[in-house]
């Protein structure tokens, strides 16, 4: 048994990469055993992937995202809390610039997927795996070598492989984790009427509407 | 939160020059060296990121069986600003300036972020659509790094206050808190939100795709 590791986003430097790109080229029965090595800038981490699209998964991602534009629920990554942002793009030719560019026609269209998050690596894979892998698989069947999402290392490994590690990569708020954020953001919602609060109200009728706020807010602090 | 524009994606794709490959490489190692990091300097961008793509990083485990790699390598540029696409390619000119060229100069067509214009029109020419997109919240940088701060004034505040009594915890929040602006807007007094936040919101960028 073999095992991978998961760098926490976090626990290095924002760092210049310039390891070689994993082979592509291993046997399809060999378990997937590629470190999936996201890159960090402070507790972030960015992870950019292109996959190889099969011949109706352009038209299919097409309707699926014009889909969940109109219902956005059924994206269902709301309640992950570990996302900051997410990207979707179906490719089907590249921009051209003149010589000396070279005109190439791609051989597939590609997906390219770009997330930043903050969880660990390890859960974040896990979360997309137990909680919203019918999404997943709703976007990723679509592209050739996709191992589904029964299996964390399956698709951590599948991730680690086709992962494009960054030469450079910025973060405005390197120590913010997206729930610290969402939490201060909340915090940030409440804090003008305890201000008003304060101002305007006796001591007595304050402390009562600051305790409330602690009770509501002792997780987001 | 007074939110200026929404958090906003933008992805260029750009042909770097044949040959000049190491030298982009070794330009974004520098980059990523300096003390001053360029896309500090950059207004509202939340996340910024270069990536050198090459070959063909689609294939996983020899599929798709009929393939072929890229015939050029590509910078891929990747942000999240609240900005306007064009406004964020403009503070991108001022703000990188010649940390810009040392990336971009090594693509193919770049004109330099001395000339405004065609700055412009090549990072809008070479800009990927946006097809879906994802945002946690729509804060923008300063009111994330605000609201971070509060936060932390909050924490350290409740704290100190466990064993004060009603009246001085109302000095004691006037004091730490009382000289805060409130929004224009009033607010009912006294009156608290809700405890939860909106869902996150799912931002429509397709209309981004102007087609260039």
């Amino acid at each position: 048994m073999r095992y991978r590791s998961f760098p926490t986003p976090g626990r290095a430097a924002v760092t210049v990469r310039g390891q070689q790109a994993p082979s592509r080229e291993a046997g399809a029965g060999t378990p997937p055993t590629a470190v999936l090595r996201p890159d960090t800038a402070g507790r972030a981490g960015m992870i950019t992937v292109l996959t190889a699209l099969k011949p109706l998964g352009g038209p299919w991602l097409r309707a699926l995202f014009a889909l969940t534009r109109h219902v956005p629920g059924l994206t269902g990554l709301g309640p992950l809390k570990s996302v900051h942002f997410i990207r979707w793009t179906v490719l089907a030719s590249l921009p051209y610039n003149g010589p000396p560019q070279v005109r190439e026609r791609l051989p597939h269209r590609l997906l390219l997927w770009e997330t930043v998050y903050s969880a660990p690596t390890e859960p974040y894979v896990e979360t997309f795996v137990h909680g919203v892998g019918d999404k997943v698989r709703n976007i990723w069947s679509t592209s050739h070598g996709f191992p589904g999402t029964r299996s964390v290392t399956g698709l951590a490994g599948y991730i680690g492989e086709l992962s494009i590690t960054g030469a450079h990569c910025w973060s405005a708020h390197p120590g913010a984790t997206v729930r610290t954020t969402l939490s201060a953001l909340d915090v940030a919602k409440e804090h003008q009427y305890l201000v008003r609060a304060a101002r305007n109200t006796s001591p007595t009728e304050f402390a009562v509407i600051y305790r409330g706020f602690l009770d509501r807010r002792q997780g987001d602090l | 939160m007074n939110v200026t524009w929404p958090a906003t994606p933008m992805t260029v794709l750009t042909p770097v020059v044949p040959g000049r490959e190491q030298a982009l490489r070794e330009s974004l190692e520098r980059l990523s060296g300096l003390g001053a990091p360029p896309f500090g300097r950059v207004a509202e961008t939340h996340f910024a990121r270069w990536v050198v793509v090459s070959g063909a990083p689609w294939r996983y485990r020899g599929l798709p069986r009929r393939t072929r790699p890229l015939r050029m390598q590509y910078l891929l540029f990747t942000s999240t600003a609240n900005r306007p696409p064009e406004q964020h390619v403009e503070d991108l000119r001022t703000g990188l300036r010649g940390d810009a060229d040392a990336a971009w100069g090594h693509c193919v067509g770049y004109p330099g972020y001395q000339q405004p214009a065609g700055f412009r029109r090549y990072l809008l020419h070479n800009r990927l659509p946006t097809h879906r997109w994802f945002a946690a919240y729509d804060a923008t940088v300063q009111e994330v790094g605000d609201a971070l701060d509060l936060r932390r004034r909050h924490t350290r505040f409740a704290v100190r206050m466990q064993e004060v009594d009603d009246l001085g915890l109302q000095k004691a929040f006037l004091s730490e808190f009382g000289d805060a602006e409130l929004p224009d807007a009033e607010l009912p007094d006294a009156e608290l939100p809700d405890a939860e936040l909106p869902d996150a919101e799912l931002l429509d960028t397709e209309l981004l795709d102007d087609g260039t």
